[in-house]
């Protein structure tokens, strides 16, 4: 049994690999469509000096910002591909909580577009560490997120917050519509599952059709020593001043 | 005669207003849609000669607005554009009554003599349909 949950935790892993991979690859091909019509625009601004005899220069300089413009969202997306395909490198290893989220809201902006959905973070000006698989971790969020995207066909914002205690942080999906138990909801939720598991962490759902649905993940932080400057609130939810 | 008119729909702007000023500059007179149902407003007010779709946009995507376009006005010329234009999508649009699938990043030449094209199959069109009901109307009064 736990054999065959393994494998498919690998294969569902592909799958998500290849998902994210894709969907850069479009995102970075729109970033070459675009420098590829600008550099064809840049073209008919010289063709024209040689039929009027007369150089529109400031043109020129506009269209060189864009492309300067493109060039830099497709950098921004090539570095966040390159550190989402790095966190396969390590089975386990020490990383930023904020940093890895920041990551997931970025990597999650595509399917959340396609799906007309605002996806925001609320995160505090404070991190913490964790020690555990950084695949697994991004791929739970990024499945918090789908399940979030599709559990209401009127979904129109999706928000991802975390809070740190003493000795666990937790990660909060929130979405103003209530949860709807679709089959492909169902199946994530146990792909979800099996994350946890894997991530010795425990994930809880609320859906109310007031409160909308909120998926919460909690995961126990890095041993100390890792880092001492975690924001620190206590076990029942009050913010501390002091370092954990 | 009149410039040729299209309305280039895609929600990537930056490239969707890139190709416009660049059709401009030949001489057409292009609109811009960001979405499906910014295209289906459009249509609604102004006539084209073309519509050039996007394939993956958000919410309302290339097929399903090509759908909504054609079922307004069966005459309307559209073609899609798309970077990820699989076989199957390209057969599908077909079968929606697409004129052609085009690949991305596609030579403006090429789009433009496509919308010319476009032009032409759609005064055709239009001429069959008013000779069809003329004909009707010759029929009914028994002339």
């Amino acid at each position: 049994m736990r054999q065959q949950e393994n494998q498919l935790l690998r294969r569902q892993g592909l799958v998500f690999f290849g998902k994210i991979v894709a969907g850069q690859a479009h995102e970075i091909t729109n970033v070459l469509n675009v420098i590829n019509e600008l550099a064809g625009l840049q073209a008919d601004v010289l063709a024209a000096v040689g039929r009027e005899r007369t150089c529109n220069v400031e043109r020129l300089i506009q269209v060189a910002e864009r492309i300067r413009n493109q060039v830099q969202r497709g950098e921004a997306l090539v570095r966040s591909m390159s550190r989402f395909a790095h966190s396969v490198d390590e089975p386990v290893s020490i990383f930023d909580l904020k940093e890895a989220l920041e990551q997931v809201v970025c990597l999650a902006q595509r399917p959340a577009n396609l799906a007309k959905t605002a996806l925001s973070q609320e995160f505090p000006a404070r991190s913490a560490v964790l020690e555990a698989s950084p695949f697994s971790f991004k791929q739970a969020v990024l499945t918090c997120i789908e399940i979030a995207l599709t559990a209401s066909s009127d979904s129109r914002r999706i928000t991802v917050s975390y809070r740190v205690f003493d000795t666990r942080i937790e990660v909060a999906v929130a979405s103003a519509d209530p949860m709807t138990q679709t089959p492909n909801v169902l199946e994530r939720q146990a792909h979800l599952a099996l994350l946890m598991r894997e991530l010795g962490g425990d994930v809880s759902a609320m859906s109310t059709s007031e409160e909308g649905h909120c998926i919460t993940i909690q995961l126990p932080k890095a041993g100390k020593g890792a880092r001492d400057d975690d924001v620190a609130i206590d076990e029942h939810g009050a913010e501390d001043n002091h370092a954990s | 005669m009149r410039a040729d008119r299209v309305l280039l729909v895609d929600d990537e702007t930056e490239f969707v207003e890139t190709l416009a000023e660049r059709m401009r500059t030949r001489g057409l007179t292009a609109r811009t849609a960001h979405s499906g149902s910014d295209a289906l407003e459009s249509v609604a007010k102004t006539t084209f000669d073309a519509i050039v779709l996007d394939l993956a946009m958000p919410g309302m995507d290339g097929i399903e607005t090509l759908r909504l376009l054609r079922e307004a006005d069966p005459n309307l010329q559209i073609m899609l554009l798309s970077g990820q234009a699989t076989a199957r999508v390209a057969a599908e649009a077909m079968k929606e009554g697409a004129i052609d699938v085009l690949e991305k990043p596609a030579d403006i030449e090429v789009l433009i003599n496509k919308i010319k094209e476009a032009r032409a199959n759609k005064i055709m069109l239009t001429e069959a349909e008013s000779r069809e009901h003329v004909d009707d109307i010759l029929k009914r009064k028994g002339w």
